[in-house]
């Protein structure tokens, strides 16, 4: 028994129906009405907050269905021998590299790194990523210096009926996608 | 009685204004041979006050759009009278105020004026610094420039890097998969109405508490015997003197603002290339040039993890000064002492050789 109880019950002559006797002591009351403050404004708290953050969070894409699948980069003598471009896959940068052969070679032009745009440097001949300087190699997208940790994501590059077609290959993504992070 | 202290006295009843000035006289500064840098709060105060004017004036202008932003910017500063100076004091104002930070923090930390009572005022002040960086970040993308755009999409990506909550606040800054439409509307947001209220509320608490504890004392004046403590009114003494400096310091700010114009670089293009030569502005370099000498991989984790962690244990062990070096152990003292010098020359070395690489 609390001391506050004991106070009350010494001092009174404990009639039948004494308020003291069977009812909850006030420290009790308190530390239940506490409990009960604490409740609400937890869950109060929990109201407000989780409808915020789902209003933060953005919404899917409208066009994320219609994903971008392949594009024409127009003529193939468009780009000469030993130079590259960068271009726009559906929403993403990508790059073309023709090298001194006459082999094309696409990639996702996102660094593997912290994600700038990479582009191609001739007198190298690499891909080089101006923010943090790290180089790919041209023709297979593989990282060679620098921070970036993962190769470059390549695409597909055909030549047909000399026009330059740039796809996703749906087969060499997968194999991608299982040693590196989703890039879509 | 004059109409004046009629005015004074009217005042007086209903806002107190004597409690108010004895609040203010309260206060005394010790003098010294370091009370020169009891200044940099000031002027951290001072320059703070400027970004507010100047951002509020921006405001009129500026577009938060992409299709618009650089074209709202570029008019600002090539056909709004004086736009150009009001951008640029902003732009230089920014930069002026980390420094002062950055000079203010050092100081205090030399000075261990985070011992206690002054750890609120500590951790207070370091919460400031966190939020002028915010501002720097969000702040530079709004001209929507390339340099501006491709600096938000590492920044960004960065933060995705950081254990379990990287990837959601990353999305919640870029509000979308990509920095686009969505990240403008969220950094403009987070520039002009959260940070300046965070921050308002922060500086009320840190200068409150400076209120409570007095300008703190360095162990060399401390010890001294009391009649060799020499000290001055705050008010109406040191706050003069303040004026005199906040003087200097705006004069110094328009001057580069009138030598050095703050410049806007081409528009962002998402498709294009990074420009050679980008760089992050100069309180971001030492951390760019230290993650850049990092490997790709170290052990299990990748590079900037473990400069991000780096960077994080050192912003940790600097918030955790006040309850590691206490006054009461010298060897403390001495690792604090080491580890502010360490790290103040990291920084140091590391932004020049970004600036010269």
């Amino acid at each position: 028994m609390s001391e506050d109880k004991q106070a009350v019950n010494s001092s009174c002559k404990q009639c039948p129906d004494c308020p003291g006797k069977e009812t909850v002591s006030m420290p009790e009351r308190r530390q239940f009405l506490k409990l009960l403050l604490g409740l609400f404004a937890l869950s109060w708290g929990a109201m407000t907050t989780i409808p915020l953050l789902q209003y933060l969070t953005p919404p899917a894409s409208e066009d994320a269905g219609q994903e971008v699948k392949s594009i024409s980069l127009g003529k193939l003598d468009s780009i000469a021998k030993g130079q590259g471009k960068n271009f726009q896959f559906g929403r993403k940068p990508a790059i073309i590299v023709r090298d001194d052969a006459g082999e094309l070679h696409a990639f996702s032009a996102i660094c593997t790194h912290l994600g700038c745009t990479v582009q191609f440097t001739p007198d190298k001949p690499n891909i080089w990523c101006a923010c943090h300087g790290g180089q790919y190699d041209a023709k297979s997208g593989k990282n060679i210096a620098g921070p970036p940790p993962k190769p470059l994501m390549p695409l597909k590059a055909e030549v047909v009926n000399g026009e330059i077609i740039i796809s996703k290959e749906s087969a060499q993504k997968a194999a991608f996608m299982k040693e590196t992070t989703s890039w879509v | 009685m004059g109409i004046a202290e009629k005015v004074y006295q009217w005042l007086d009843k209903r806002l107190y204004l004597k409690n108010w000035q004895a609040l203010a006289e309260k206060k005394t500064v010790p003098v010294h041979k370091h009370s020169i840098w009891y200044y940099l709060g000031g002027i951290a105060m001072v320059l703070l006050l400027v970004q507010f004017a100047t951002g509020g004036l921006l405001m009129v202008y500026y577009v938060p759009e992409i299709a618009s932003a650089h074209d709202s910017v570029l008019n600002l500063i090539s056909k709004v009278n004086f736009g150009w100076f009001v951008r640029s004091l902003h732009s230089w104002g920014a930069n002026l105020f980390i420094l002062s930070l950055f000079v203010h923090l050092f100081s205090t930390y030399f000075m261990r004026a985070y011992r206690s009572p002054r750890e609120m005022t500590w951790l207070s002040g370091l919460t400031l610094l966190v939020v002028a960086f915010g501002f720097g970040f969000t702040g530079y993308l709004l001209p929507w420039d390339d340099v501006a755009f491709f600096a938000s999409k590492i920044g960004i990506d960065i933060t995705s890097k950081a254990p379990f909550i990287g990837e959601w606040m990353a999305t919640m800054l870029r509000g979308g998969a990509e920095v686009g439409q969505s990240t403008l509307s969220r950094f403009f947001l987070i520039h002009v109405f959260l940070l300046p209220l965070g921050l308002t509320g922060l500086m009320g608490i840190h200068l409150l508490m400076v209120q409570f504890h007095g300008i703190s004392e360095p162990d060399s004046f401390k010890t001294l015997p009391p009649e060799k403590k020499k000290s001055e009114k705050f008010f109406p003494t040191f706050v003069l003197k303040d004026l005199m400096v906040w003087l200097l310091v705006l004069n110094g700010l328009a001057l580069l603002v009138g030598l050095f114009p703050w410049g806007l670089g081409p528009e962002a293009d998402a498709f294009a290339p990074a420009p050679a030569g980008i760089k992050p502005e100069w309180y971001f370099l030492a951390m760019f040039q230290f993650l850049k000498q990092l490997p790709a991989m170290i052990g299990p984790i990748e590079g900037e993890q473990f400069g991000m962690m780096l960077f994080g244990g050192i912003g940790l062990l600097v918030a955790a000064m006040p309850f590691i070096d206490k006054g009461n152990n010298p060897k403390a003292a001495l690792f604090a002492k080491v580890f502010g010098i360490l790290v103040l020359t990291g920084f140091i070395v590391f932004t020049i050789w970004g600036f010269v690489s």
